[in-house]
């Protein structure tokens, strides 16, 4: 029999990484930026903390490293997108491939070391902290706090929020650096969590874009976000189960992206009911 | 004193093509410089990367990804300039090289080649426009969000043919297939000038049909768009089966004239589809662009397989790659904008 509460824990760690990624990237784009080199930023995140972690033997200063990594990728994203007015899709597409091929220059070197993992109670408040105090924290900044209000002014309308006297620049500075320090930690909790701890070569590729797509799946919202990871999480663990039932280990991977297709239908037809709606100045309907 | 970006003006806009070989020739700067953290040095990067570009024959290595990425971005700049923002290429690249693979070894073996690749390709372009229509008839009806969908559908492509090449069409003791019979093949060259009359042919329905007016208006202005009579969901769909179908046709092309079989594909995919998406937005969204910036991002490709024989770590070529796009970017960017300084 399927142990239910031994699964619902089991994809806890998949979706602490993808929810923090997407919560970084919520707030970017909450200020009406997008950010799609989230994939290379992660995976440089992965490789960092690997290397630092595994050369100083703290954990900490492997997360701080990824974290560090991930907002100088955000610095590059700023100055060509802020700084230059480059277009914000090809400049993330370039930071994909940046990151990259950064991350396997940076973890080649600790291939297949073990670096210290997360384990027991520090593990448990780690993706506490990650999958409910985060989100409920940011659904406060985002809702409930001046700073929250123009950010997402920001994000519906920059002309607007720019008469209401919102400092435009500052402000998606501070998201995009914000984000990039996500994204770069996400990896480093990718290393830490469902990588058990040893860098390889590939092995998080595909983390940054499903992190993307978490923000869409929770429809640009803390909470929703939360909800998001934790479903897509719980879909990959769920996979060795569908194995079991004899279907093809290649089709049962695609089980999951299948799902969100159709969870995210359902999400999308119920909300444009009730008026939710992503931020204007990234999704133009 | 702060220094600002001015537009400026359609008259005085820089020339974006000297403009882009000026980041072009700082972007190969930054990577020898860059070539100091690797092993054969400065030097020895330099000396690849001049080897690479004078020789003739590299020039050739990079047509065959020409294919996949520049059918694919001609599509795509169509479904950006509609606003919608799919990245399903990639899926349908790989959709279409998997129908004109079964129906070639499996359908049509005994049938005239001629023919028969090109019911191949005719059924690689439908599989595209189907798998790309699914994407946009879920956005227009449901409002599900394109970019996370088509995203989906990539994975779920890949897991089609992770399944068939270590299932039903599995060949020996690896996970791929039988390659093609050779008579099946068609050469490098006469795919690459299939790929260049699709883009024309979408260039030509950009400028002079409907479509085009109908693509950049329902994104960017949607009240002209209700005045002139555009249906933004019609548009939305016919911009959706036109991307699908170019991919797919890149497709079933790569297959015929390159690959010839199909291969496991593990978690990444082709990337020919995500190469699509760059390239798209490199050619400022025109499907004729693509052609010029699809050669560029294709040089840049196969530098990645070239470059690594010269003894520079593959991690290096794709960081060389992403500074060259970036360098680029930037001075494209920098011609339509000028630098003030203004004091106080």
């Amino acid at each position: 029999m399927v142990n239910t509460a031994a699964l619902l824990a089991q994809g806890a760690p998949e979706a602490g990484v993808l929810a923090l990624g997407a919560l970084g990237e919520l707030v970017l784009e909450r200020a009406g930026l997008i950010n799609l080199g989230l994939e290379g930023m992660l995976y440089l995140g992965s490789a960092v903390a690997a290397y630092v972690a595994v050369s100083t033997g703290s954990l900490a200063a492997g997360f701080a490293a990824a974290a560090a990594a991930g907002a100088l990728m955000a610095v590059i994203y700023l100055l060509l997108v802020i700084g230059l007015k480059a277009d914000q899709a090809v400049t993330g597409l370039a930071l994909v491939f940046l990151g990259i091929g950064l991350g396997d220059a940076v973890g080649v070197a600790t291939q297949g070391a073990p670096a210290p993992m997360l384990s027991g109670a520090s593990r448990d408040a780690l993706l506490t902290l990650v999958l409910v105090a985060l989100p409920v924290l940011l659904h406060v900044f985002l809702y409930r706090s001046w700073m929250g209000y123009a950010l997402r002014g920001l994000g519906e309308d920059e002309k607007a929020a720019r008469m209401l006297g919102v400092n435009v620049t500052a402000l998606r500075v501070a998201a995009a650096l914000l984000a990039g320090m996500a994204a770069g930690a996400a990896g480093a909790l990718f290393l830490a969590g469902p990588s058990g701890g040893r860098w390889s070569a590939g092995r998080a590729i595909g983390w940054g874009w499903l992190s993307l797509g978490t923000v869409i799946l929770g429809y640009w919202h803390p909470l929703g976000i939360a909800v998001a990871a934790y479903l897509l999480g719980v879909l990959y663990a769920a996979r060795p189960l569908l194995e079991g039932l004899g279907i093809h280990p290649a089709l049962a991977e695609a089980t999951p992206y299948i799902v969100v297709v159709i969870a995210l239908t359902i999400i999308s037809w119920v909300y444009e009911r009730a008026g939710v709606r992503p931020p204007a100045a990234v999704w133009r309907r | 004193m702060r220094i600002a970006l001015e537009p400026r003006g359609p008259g005085e806009r820089g020339n974006p093509v000297l403009y882009g070989l000026a980041g072009l020739a700082l972007g190969f700067l930054i990577s020898m410089l860059l070539g100091v953290f690797t092993p054969v040095g400065v030097a020895g990067v330099a000396r690849a990367i001049f080897i690479n570009l004078s020789r003739p024959r590299f020039w050739l290595f990079s047509l065959p990804y020409f294919v996949p990425i520049t059918a694919s971005a001609a599509g795509l700049a169509l479904a950006y300039r509609a606003g919608f923002i799919t990245i399903g290429s990639e899926g349908q690249v790989i959709l279409g090289a998997v129908v004109a693979y079964g129906l070639l070894f499996y359908v049509l073996s005994s049938q005239p080649p001629l023919l028969a690749v090109a019911a191949a390709l005719a059924a690689a372009i439908l599989a595209g426009a189907a798998y790309s229509l699914l994407v946009g008839v879920l956005r227009v009806y449901l409002g599900a969000n394109e970019t996370l969908v088509s995203l989906m559908l990539n994975y779920i492509a890949i897991a089609i043919v992770n399944y068939l090449v270590a299932g039903p069409w599995q060949a020996g003791a690896f996970t791929r297939t039988e390659p093609l019979p050779p008579r099946m093949w068609i050469s490098i060259p006469v795919a690459v000038v299939i790929t260049i009359v699709f883009t024309i042919v979408l260039e030509l329905l950009y400028m002079y049909t409907r479509l085009g007016v109908a693509a950049d208006s329902v994104s960017r202005a949607r009240k002209a768009a209700e005045t002139y009579g555009v249906d933004p969901g019609r548009t939305i769909l016919l911009v959706s089966i036109l991307a699908g179908a170019a991919a797919g046709l890149g497709g079933g092309l790569y297959m015929v004239s390159e690959q010839h079989q199909l291969l496991s594909l593990g978690k990444q995919g082709l990337g020919y589809g995500y190469m699509g998406i760059l390239v798209a937005w490199l050619a400022g969204l025109r499907p004729a662009a693509t052609i010029a910036a699809g050669f560029l991002t294709t040089l840049l490709y196969s530098m990645f397989i070239t470059l690594q024989l010269e003894g520079v770590p593959a991690s290096f070529v794709l960081v060389f790659e992403a500074v060259i796009v970036l360098s680029v970017l930037a001075f494209t960017s920098l011609s339509r904008y000028r630098v003030v300084v203004r004091n106080g």
